[in-house]
């Protein structure tokens, strides 16, 4: 499967919820993949993936370019030194792009963040993602599954089980749930008030997200949330189209910024940034502190590798900006 | 207040909202009659908390820094100039809020400095323009008895103010050469290597645009991305005055006119690579004039739009994410309209 001649390249999606790691190789084709929770500290699984995507390829694999992409990515990029760092739309897009030319809208759903990308001929133009709300998203899911004890790997497949969906009131996700409280009290089944679930979710996001696009087939869908063939099927009838699931759907992202990390690489022949197979074994030290220069307060954030300082920022002057 | 004649009477002018607008004309006039002009600082997160502790919280996020900036200046100064401004032109309006807020000021803050809040409201009958410069002689005898003075004053005020526009207020010949990249209009872009020079319009209100804080410097993003500019304060004003007539109706809010003709300008003309929209939440004339343009964007869908939400809770992560993924999208579609070219040219 390693050819010593083959490129490789990597790419590493830092969510809220999830870190993902993807090595491709020059056609673009997936090599491997890493799949874990950010658990709130994105150096530690940033490391943790590292360490995995390496035991899973061996040492001897170089890597030619890296890319790190997600709200993670900037952090992400000094520690795995990235050759580029880029928005997750961008990425996403890519990876959509790659595994069905054709598509013309993506909806992306993952731990906090939803987006849809609108792409025609192969050309992203237009995309909106979700404002001030994180209803619908993944993490909300995760709660919910949590709470009626059910794992969420079976969520989707419960609300398959259910042909009389309650309504539930998807608005907002605190109101979600005192209502879905509710219909658990007047007797409703697990499974009814799952289903209703999705179907709230979904209506949210289109009516959100997806206000005023134009959603035409092929749609792929992708992001965590896509586990959930109960949402699949939620948008299916809304939308009353087939919706692709590709199979990678986790790590899209995570391809994406290995596919934006090969183009980096075909642009500009250069020895690549990335550090070494070595980063789960480093030393990284985050710490802050306020600047109290002017009245902005800003706060500065410093990040150690092995003790020297490898990059830092947060001012809005710029003054304390050190990256390289 | 003890008068004190070897020391000049301090005016202080708020840094926010209509300042942005008219600072020219303000400055000389109170200069003029030998007073020592006090602006605010730009706007800081100190200033901004101040504001949003302070200030009625359904104002929109521009109204409630007003009141952050008049805090700031409230132990320097011996008045603070807060006119009650409704609108310069006989059918539009400017907004309620700016004819409301030093009443406001006054009635939240009882230990404030004297506010001097001249009202001018064009629509209103007896609003005059010669009833404007009445005024502005009134107000001049709290600094000078002089008449000549104060009348000498005004002229180069508004001689100031004209100066202003002129320089900010591009023609229709300077908007072609920017439009041909034969000349720069802002700051000039960082190019970097191998990349497509990108144009955006930037569309919004003044106080929004050239406040870096309340627009997250999106200014200064958009240079380090390399993309060249034209604001909506710098249209010329025949073409969106062209613009607003297409419409089957009159939009009469006067800020809004601008920034609505500008987007339907360049949505026509599609001599832009992308439009930037910057609204203010919970700003009613915004959401009326956001819409329109969402709407007219897509029926007409050449030239992207990307609207943007700015308040006082606004993440700058996630702004920064949809400007980056807007340029990036601008920038590859341009890359790959090359790659067409290129492909019919073998065939």
């Amino acid at each position: 499967m390693i050819d010593s001649k083959e490129k490789y390249f990597l790419g590493v999606d830092v969510g809220s919820i999830s870190t993902n790691l993807a090595v491709i190789d020059n056609s673009k084709e997936l090599i491997e993949s890493v799949y874990i929770r950010t658990d709130g500290k994105p150096v530690d699984s940033v490391q943790k993936g590292i360490k995995l995507m390496r035991d899973q390829l061996g040492e001897e694999l170089t890597i030619t370019g890296a890319g790190s992409t997600g709200s993670g990515r900037k952090l992400t990029g000094v520690i795995i030194g990235a050759d580029i760092v880029k928005n997750e739309i961008t990425a996403h897009a890519l990876a959509s792009l790659h595994y069905n030319p054709d598509v013309q809208t993506v909806i992306e759903i993952g731990g906090q963040d939803s987006k849809i990308i609108i792409i025609r001929n192969g050309i992203v133009v237009d995309f909106a993602m979700n404002t001030v709300c994180a209803a619908g998203t993944g993490s909300f899911l995760d709660m919910q599954a949590n709470r009626l004890e059910i794992p969420i790997e079976k969520f989707g497949e419960l609300a398959l089980q259910s042909d009389n969906a309650v309504s539930i009131a998807g608005r907002c996700t605190v109101f979600a749930e005192s209502d879905m409280i509710h219909k658990q009290q007047l007797g409703h089944p697990t499974k009814d008030i799952i289903k209703g679930l999705c179907e709230a979710l979904g209506r949210n996001y289109l009516n959100n997200v997806g206000k005023g696009k134009d959603i035409r087939s092929p749609i792929m869908f992708q992001g965590g949330v896509a586990a959930n063939i109960g949402m699949k099927e939620t948008f299916e009838k809304y939308l009353e189209q087939e919706i692709i699931v590709p199979e990678n759907y986790a790590v899209m992202g995570a391809i994406g910024a290995a596919i934006l990390a090969q183009e980096d690489a075909m642009k500009r022949p250069k020895k690549s940034n990335f550090q070494s197979w070595d980063i789960s074994e480093m030393d990284f030290q985050t710490s802050g502190f306020e600047c109290d220069g002017c009245s902005n307060i800003c706060e500065i954030v410093e990040i150690r590798r092995n003790d020297t300082l490898i990059a830092r920022w947060g001012s809005r002057c710029r003054k304390w900006d050190l990256i390289d | 207040m003890i008068t004190n004649p070897e020391r000049k009477l301090r005016v202080g002018i708020p840094r926010a909202l209509l300042y942005y607008k008219f600072s020219d004309l303000w400055i000389t006039f109170f200069e003029q009659l030998g007073a020592e002009v006090i602006v605010s600082p730009e706007t800081t997160k100190k200033i901004k908390n101040v504001a949003v502790r302070l200030a009625p919280d359904e104002d929109c996020y521009s109204t409630k820094l007003y009141f952050g900036h008049a805090m700031a200046l409230k132990d320097k100064v011996d008045y603070l100039f807060i006119p009650r401004f409704g609108g310069s032109k006989k059918k539009y309006v400017g907004c309620p809020k700016f004819i409301g807020l030093a009443e406001v000021l006054r009635s939240m803050i009882p230990d404030l400095p004297e506010i001097l809040m001249p009202h001018y409201n064009r629509g209103m009958d007896k609003h005059t323009r010669i009833g404007l410069l009445v005024r502005a002689f009134r107000l001049g005898k709290i600094f000078r008895k002089n008449p000549f003075v104060r009348i000498r004053a005004i002229s180069r005020a508004f001689k100031a103010q004209k100066f202003h526009n002129k320089t900010m207020i591009i023609d229709e010949n300077i908007l072609r050469k920017w439009e041909n990249s034969e000349v720069i209009l802002n700051d000039f872009p960082i190019y970097n290597e191998n990349e497509k020079q990108l144009k955006i319009a930037l569309v919004g209100h003044s106080y929004v645009l050239n406040d870096p804080f309340s627009s997250l410097s999106i200014r200064s993003l958009l240079q380090s991305y390399g993309v060249d500019i034209i604001t909506s304060e710098q249209m010329p004003r025949n073409l969106i005055e062209k613009q607003m007539a297409k419409l089957e109706y009159d939009i009469y809010f006067d800020f809004e006119r601008e920034i609505l003709g500008t987007i339907m300008h360049f949505i026509e003309s599609k001599t832009v690579d992308g439009i930037i929209h910057l609204l203010i939440f919970s700003c009613g004339p915004d959401s009326i004039a956001g819409d329109i343009a969402a709407r007219l964007s897509k029926r007409d869908s050449e030239v992207p739009l990307l609207q943007l939400v700015f308040d006082e809770l606004t993440g700058e992560a996630g702004m920064r994410t949809r400007i980056e993924a807007f340029v990036d999208m601008l920038r590859r579609s341009i890359d790959k309209k090359v790659i067409f070219l290129t492909e019919q040219v073998r065939i």
